[in-house]
C-alpha cells in the first residue's frame, strides 16, 4: 500500500515552545489511521501543518508526495475540532456552495439526500445558526465527505453527539472507508480506535510515543488496552 | 468561457457571496435609503412647489377679490395692478383710513390698504381684511407691493434701478494657464460626469465601507475559515470576495443613479432643468472617470479586506476601517490644493500619489480639470499597483492567519517567520 500521507522529521515552534518534536509517521492509502493524544500533546497542530494552515518550523508534510494545495486532484475532507458554519445562510445555501467548492456536478440534489439520510430534511431552507450544536455538526459532516473525498481527517468527530448520532456518524464514516476514502480519526475515544483503526500514533508532548498497527502498538505495551496504554503513557508525568 | 469561469472556485466564491449578499435585507436597505430620500425630498420639493404655486395663482385671483387703498402720503403714481394675464385690476380709492376699514368691516371690499402721511419716515404700510388666516394677510402684500413698486419705479432713473434690483447682466471671461479662454457653460458641463463619480465614490465609501472591512471576518468569527480552506484557496476566497463586494458596490450605484437619471429626464422633458443646461457625455471623460471610480473603489475594497484580514471580529475590523476611512477623504481637507492647475503643491502631488488619498485626489483635480493626462495615468498605474500587491498581502498574511480565531495578526512575528510564500 503506498503513502497517502508522509510526515517527515516535522518541528513547530510557537514563540518559544517547540509544540512539535521531530515528528514522522505515514498514513497507508485506503486505512483508517488514529491519531491520539491528549489536549496539547499536538495533533490539531500536525493536522493545521499538514493542510497549509501552519507553516512547519521545520520537515515536510505530504499528501500524495506533495504540499497540500486545495484541488479537486488533492479532495481533501476536514471536519476541524473548530466547528464552525455561515450562520446566516440557509441549510441548503451552505451545502451548495461547499459542493461547488469540492467539484461536484450536482450538489444541491446531494446535498438534499445527505439531510434525507441524517433526518435533517426539513431543515434544509433553515438558517444554519438557528440549528441545534448537534444539527450543526451533521451538516459540518456532510461538507467533509461530500465529493467523496481520497483523505478524511475527522478531529474528534463524535464530540457532542448522543449515542444514535454517534452510531449514524460513525456508519456514514464507514460507509466513506468503503468507498475509498483514507481516514485520520483523531479522538479521545479508545474503544473507537480499537475497533475502527488499522494503525495509530499516539503522542505526548509533541513526540510520538507509540506507532504502528494497533495489534503491535498493544503488543509493545505488553498485551494492554489502548486506554490503559494511553493512562500510562500520560501518567509518566507524574511518575 | 463564462461558464468555464463559473465553474472556478473564483467564480463559486463570487457567485456565492453576491447571492447572499443580494438576499440581505440589510444590503437594499443600504441600497435604497439614497435613492429613497432623494425621491422623497423631490416629491417634499414639489408638493411645496405645488402649494407655493396654488398660493401664486390664489394671489393672481385677488382680481376676483374688491381692493380698497387710502394713500395718505401720496405717494402712488397709480392705483391699477397689472395681472400676469395681461388684464388689469383697479383698486378703489377712499378718502380716509376709517373709511375704508367701515367698507371691510361692511364686506363692501375684502382688502384695504392704507398708506399713512409719514411713509417716507416709518416705510410701513398697514392692511386691513377680514379674514381668520394669517396666511390670507401674506398673500394680500403682493398687490400693494407691486402698486408701490411701480410708483417707485417711476421715480428712479431706469439704469439705477437695474443697478439697484439686481437684474443687471455680468459676463465674464476666464482664461486657462495657457491664455485660452475658458467657456464656463462648457467646463460647468465638463465638471458635471466627474462631480457625480466623485459623489458616488463618496456614497460608496461611507454606505459600505463596514461592510467591505467586516466581510473578510466572518470566515474567522464563525470558524469556517479552518474548513473552507481545505476546499479554497485563501487567493480565490480574497479575490472572489474583492470582485463580488466590488460588483455589490456598483450595484447599489445604478440603484443610485437609475432615479438619478429618470429625474433628469423628466427634469429636462418638462422644462424644470433649463434647457440650456448641458452634460458633457464626451467619451473620453466619460471612460477615464468611469475607469479611475473603479479603480479607486477596487483599492478602498482590497484596503478594507485586509483590515478584516488582520483582525479576528467585526468590532475590531470597524474601529480599523475608521483609520482607512480617514486616510481616503483626507483630500477633503485640501480642496483648495486640487482648484489650480498651475498651483499644484507638494501636498497635492503627495495627496494625489499616496495611494489611500489618491482616489479622491485625482477625482476631484479631474472634476477641476486639472489633472493631466500624464498624471492621470501616473495616478491610476499607482492606484492599480497598490491594489495588487495589497490584495497580495492578504492572501499571504491570510494564508498564514486564517486561524487566528481570537487575536490579531502580529505582523512582526508573521514575517519573521522562517518560510515566506509570495506565490500562494
Amino acid at each position: 500500500m503506498s503513502n497517502i500521507v508522509e510526515v517527515k522529521n516535522f518541528q513547530m515552534i510557537f514563540g518559544n515552545k517547540e509544540v512539535i518534536k521531530e515528528l514522522s509517521f505515514t498514513v497507508k492509502q485506503g486505512e483508517i489511521f488514529g491519531l491520539l493524544g491528549s489536549n496539547g500533546s499536538g495533533k490539531t497542530t500536525t493536522i493545521r501543518a499538514l493542510l497549509g494552515l501552519y507553516q512547519p518550523t521545520a520537515g515536510e508534510l505530504l499528501i500524495n508526495g506533495q504540499k497540500f494545495v486545495p484541488s479537486e486532484k488533492t479532495a481533501v475532507g476536514y471536519l476541524p475540532e473548530e466547528r464552525g458554519l455561515y450562520m446566516k445562510e440557509t441549510v441548503i445555501d451552505v451545502m451548495t456552495y461547499f459542493g461547488h467548492l469540492k467539484g461536484l456536478k450536482n450538489p444541491k440534489e446531494w446535498s438534499l439526500k445527505y439531510l434525507n439520510r441524517v433526518d435533517l430534511q426539513d431543515s434544509a431552507t433553515k438558517q444554519v445558526g438557528k440549528l441545534s450544536s448537534g444539527m450543526q455538526q451533521k451538516v459540518q459532516l456532510g461538507l467533509t465527505i461530500m465529493g467523496n473525498p481520497k483523505l478524511l481527517i475527522l478531529d474528534e468527530p463524535t464530540k457532542g453527539f448522543d449515542p444514535v448520532n454517534r452510531k449514524l456518524l460513525m456508519d456514514i464514516i464507514a460507509e466513506s472507508h468503503d468507498k475509498g476514502s483514507t481516514i485520520i480519526m483523531i479522538t479521545h475515544y479508545m474503544e473507537e480506535v480499537e475497533r475502527l483503526c488499522d494503525r495509530a500514533i499516539l503522542l505526548k508532548d509533541g513526540v510520538a510515543r507509540a506507532y504502528g498497527k494497533i495489534t503491535d502498538i498493544k503488543k509493545e505495551f505488553g498485551g494492554k488496552s489502548l486506554d490503559e496504554i494511553f493512562v500510562s503513557v500520560y501518567g509518566e508525568k507524574n511518575d | 468561457m463564462t461558464k468555464k469561469f463559473i465553474d472556478t472556485n473564483l467564480g463559486n466564491v463570487i457567485r456565492f457571496e453576491i447571492i447572499r449578499n443580494l438576499k440581505k435585507p440589510t444590503f437594499w436597505i443600504a441600497a435604497l435609503i439614497l435613492p429613497v430620500l432623494l425621491v422623497g425630498y423631490i416629491a417634499f420639493a414639489g408638493f411645496v412647489g405645488y402649494n407655493a404655486n396654488l398660493t401664486a395663482e390664489g394671489g393672481t385671483d385677488t382680481e376676483k377679490l374688491n381692493l380698497g387703498l387710502y394713500d395718505a402720503a401720496d405717494y402712488l403714481t397709480t392705483n391699477v395692478i397689472p395681472q400676469p394675464d395681461n388684464t388689469t385690476q383697479e383698486v378703489k380709492l377712499f378718502d380716509s383710513k376709517e373709511q375704508g376699514i367701515d367698507a371691510v368691516k361692511n364686506d363692501e371690499i375684502s382688502v384695504f390698504y392704507y398708506i399713512p402721511a409719514n411713509f417716507d419716515e416709518i416705510l410701513t404700510a398697514e392692511i386691513y381684511a377680514k379674514s381668520a388666516s394669517f396666511n390670507i394677510f401674506a398673500n394680500y402684500e403682493t398687490p400693494l407691493r407691486t402698486l408701490l413698486m411701480l410708483s417707485a419705479a417711476t421715480r428712479i432713473d431706469p439704469t439705477d434701478l437695474a443697478v439697484v434690483t439686481n437684474v443687471i447682466t455680468i459676463d465674464t471671461t476666464n482664461f486657462t494657464v495657457d491664455n485660452t479662454e475658458v467657456d464656463l457653460v462648457a467646463e460647468i458641463s465638463r465638471m458635471i460626469i466627474p462631480g457625480l463619480a466623485l459623489v458616488l465614490f463618496y456614497i460608496l465609501i461611507v454606505s459600505f465601507g463596514n461592510r467591505l472591512t467586516t466581510a473578510m471576518v466572518e470566515e474567522k468569527e464563525n470558524r469556517i475559515s479552518e474548513m473552507i480552506l481545505t476546499s479554497l484557496k485563501p487567493r480565490d476566497l480574497i479575490t472572489g470576495k474583492i470582485i463580488s463586494l466590488i460588483i455589490l458596490g456598483f450595484i447599489q450605484l445604478a440603484i443610485l443613479i437609475i432615479p438619478i437619471v429618470v429625474l433628469t429626464i423628466f427634469g429636462f422633458s418638462n422644462n424644470i432643468i433649463p434647457s440650456d443646461f448641458v452634460i458633457d457625455f464626451n467619451f473620453w471623460t466619460v471612460l477615464s472617470t468611469l475607469i479611475l471610480l473603479l479603480a479607486s473603489f477596487f483599492l478602498f475594497t482590497a484596503l478594507c479586506v485586509t483590515i478584516g484580514v488582520l483582525v479576528p471580529t467585526a468590532k475590531d475590523a470597524s474601529q480599523f476601517a475608521g483609520i482607512v476611512i480617514i486616510l481616503t477623504i483626507l483630500p477633503l481637507f485640501f480642496i483648495n490644493s486640487f482648484m489650480s492647475a498651475n498651483s499644484a503643491d507638494s501636498m497635492t502631488y503627495f495627496l494625489s500619489y499616496f495611494p489611500p488619498s489618491a482616489p479622491i485626489a485625482l477625482m476631484f483635480r479631474n472634476v477641476f480639470g486639472t489633472l493631466p493626462i500624464n498624471e492621470y495615468f501616473i495616478g491610476l498605474i499607482i492606484i492599480f499597483i497598490s491594489s495588487y500587491f495589497v490584495i497580495k498581502f492578504s492572501v499571504y498574511v491570510y494564508s498564514r492567519t486564517a486561524i487566528e480565531f481570537t487575536s490579531r495578526v502580529n505582523l512582526k512575528k508573521l514575517f519573521s517567520s522562517p518560510r515566506k510564500n509570495w506565490k500562494k
